[in-house]
């Protein structure tokens, strides 16, 4: 495990955007401007509904789809000029869990197979060393080893899930990107699969980022927050502070959204105005103009920035302070 | 510092033998079903070809290349059980010696088209853009003629010969395996688990031929068998229209040109015979051809 510097930034990802064309010159913003660091042994969540243009991030930041602008730096080096085999190699520092165990995982291979094979593309071990890391890995995930010689499908989802993590700290990347890695799980699954990816974060220092837009989830595992919605990040900051103070309105809407399990609990719901806007060639205003409670005339005619109204929070409403105090007293 | 996991439950692993069939059908769990009736008539129906053809090269009763072995058109008998033909040839040697040209040149020519039609329908579906552009605009100037036809003008430019007709054969079959690897691989490309592979370090040729190939098989697999049947036809007009093997060859085409005169004068057998083995052997390659594409269609599965 290497150690690293206090809040050194092991991913950073700067002014990334993502416009898919979609006819008649018009672009789909699927990520319009987003930047983030990712930090050892520290989660930040991405939260959104789906369409926010999450996974989205995640998946440009691995290159599986081009970033369209802006740029994602590894250890101080922008790894967007990489040919497809120089990124090849990053992978082992940059790793992914996928949404669906089902889907993510070779229905001819035997997890033995799924697990050898990032060991034998990237590391040059003896046949000896590879079998005893793979006990070591399937051990780590709380399987055992005669779980190596099953297919994907003679396994429950959360031994799948497992097996996708074994598959990503195969070769001990330092930056691991979960994209709802527990979405399609039980319930009853999903606990255990998140108190697994803690563990395995405080024992080998990962920095992750935590693509979910369950936010119970998110309040469970993560450090820092980000909202996302159409791709942009309308409000960032420290989990609890996000949870207890959230400031800009569509923070606020997503949060009183969430049920509380909890009787006599008086809940004090924001809501929207309509639904949520197109992402195709969005104009120059804030991303909620039209559906906010607290709109100004100024919202639909420029953009809002991000700006700093806490030690690490940030939001991109220069309302949404005086919109939070308005509500308490009226 | 393992944790005891509650989830740690699953069905009984797939027995060996089943495992085997259900590599081929790409649900594993699937495999129970019994075998269908066409799939087993089909397939006892080759092995039956198969073991004759194994026969052939050890014992045939008459020589099957000696004419004179028998008066000229010789009715079935004892001595000659389908008779023999002009030349007085027994028929049934004959006909034993054929299933090896036969069942060999389209044995090897169906193995042919299906590696070099998958290869390149693999390269086609996984790369796209221009690579796919070029393969798919060859592959369409080739199909622009009939099979059976643009077969007949390669054999006649390169000439007769075993090899010739296995090259011309494979040649007229390698589009259809091409088109068939080229959608199941690019149906597959955007799946997750070629995603999954290309994190784990694979490169664009690992993906698609470890991680998407192997996924696409089935389809591929149950068309070797209708490919098959229709190379059986081609060898077979082939040889009656006399421009596949050397006329002396004994196939079952040139066998039922060489008894078209004795078909107006009451000598049936020499033709007949030869053309009941051509439709077996089709036969048995339709069965058990649309017995594996019902196994591998989703849509068919229950």
């Amino acid at each position: 495990m290497r150690t690293y510097p206090k809040d050194y930034p092991i991913v950073q990802i700067r002014n990334l955007h993502k416009l898919f064309p979609v006819g008649r010159g018009q672009n789909l913003h699927a990520i319009d401007g987003v930047d983030f660091d990712l930090r050892p042994g520290k989660t930040l969540a991405l939260v959104g509904e789906s369409g926010s243009g999450k996974s989205t991030v995640a998946r440009c930041i691995v290159r599986l789809i081009e970033p369209s602008s802006g740029d994602v730096v590894l250890h101080g080096n922008s790894i967007l000029p990489l040919t497809s085999l120089q990124m090849a190699r990053q992978y082992r520092q940059l790793q992914m869990v996928f949404q669906d165990p089902n889907a993510s995982l070779n229905p001819r291979m035997t997890v033995r197979k799924v697990l050898e094979e990032p060991l034998k593309l990237h590391l040059d071990m003896s046949a000896g060393t590879r079998a005893s890391r793979l006990r070591e890995l399937i051990e780590m995930v709380g399987l055992t080893a005669a779980h190596l010689d099953r297919y994907p499908h003679e396994l429950s989802g959360g031994q799948r899930q497992r097996v996708g993590i074994a598959r990503a700290l195969a070769i001990n990347p330092e930056v691991v990107l979960l994209d709802e890695p527990t979405a399609s799980l039980d319930v009853s699954v999903r606990g255990q699969i998140l108190d697994l990816l803690k563990r395995l974060q405080s024992e080998l220092n990962l920095a992750f980022l935590f693509i979910s837009h369950d936010l119970q989830v998110v309040r469970h595992v993560a450090d820092e927050v980000a909202v996302m919605y159409l791709g942009r990040i309308v409000e960032q900051g420290p989990t609890e502070e996000i949870f207890r103070h959230p400031r800009h309105p569509y923070t606020q809407a997503l949060i009183s959204a969430a049920p509380v399990a909890q009787w006599g609990v008086e809940r004090h719901r924001v809501r929207l105005a309509g639904e949520i806007s197109t992402p195709v060639d969005p104009p120059a205003a804030c991303r909620l103009a039209g559906r906010c409670p607290i709109e100004q005339p100024v919202c639909s005619r420029r953009d809002m920035p991000l700006q700093e109204i806490g030690p690490d929070h940030r939001v991109a409403c220069p309302f949404a302070v005086q919109a939070l105090l308005d509500r308490k007293t009226g | 510092m393992p944790t005891t996991p509650t989830d740690i439950h699953s069905p009984d692993p797939v027995p060996p033998r089943r495992r085997v069939l259900a590599f081929l059908s790409s649900r594993r769990t699937r495999s129970r079903a019994p075998l269908s009736l066409s799939m087993r008539l089909g397939a006892a129906l080759l092995l039956f070809y198969l073991g004759i053809a194994l026969l052939s090269l050890v014992w045939t009763p008459h020589d099957p290349n000696l004419p004179g072995a028998g008066p000229s058109y010789a009715p079935p008998s004892l001595a000659f059980p389908l008779g023999t033909d002009r030349l007085g040839t027994d028929l049934l040697s004959r006909l034993m010696a054929g299933t090896r040209y036969d069942l060999g040149i389209c044995i090897a020519a169906v193995v042919l088209s299906f590696s070099i039609g998958t290869v390149l329908g693999t390269i086609a579906g996984y790369f796209g853009g221009a690579t796919d552009a070029a393969i798919m605009r060859m592959v369409e100037i080739f199909q622009a003629f009939p099979a059976l036809l643009f077969a007949m003008l390669i054999v006649q430019a390169v000439g007769a010969g075993v090899v010739n007709v296995i090259a011309v054969l494979a040649f007229v079959g390698m589009p259809d395996y091409l088109r068939l690897a080229r959608g199941e691989v690019r149906a597959r490309r955007d799946w997750q688990y070629a995603e999954a592979a290309r994190l784990v370090g694979n490169s664009s040729w690992g993906i698609a031929f470890k991680h998407l190939l192997p996924n696409s098989l089935g389809p591929l697999l149950a068309f070797t068998s209708i490919n098959a049947a229709f190379a059986v036809l081609v060898i077979a007009s082939l040889g009656f229209l006399g421009i596949g093997l050397s006329p002396d060859a004994p196939e079952w085409g040139n066998m039922i040109a060489r008894g078209q005169d004795g078909i107006m004068t009451g000598q049936w057998w020499v033709s007949l015979f030869p053309g009941i083995a051509i439709l077996g052997m089709t036969g048995a390659f339709y069965m058990l051809g649309d017995a594996l594409s019902d196994l591998f269609d989703p849509r068919r599965r229950g």
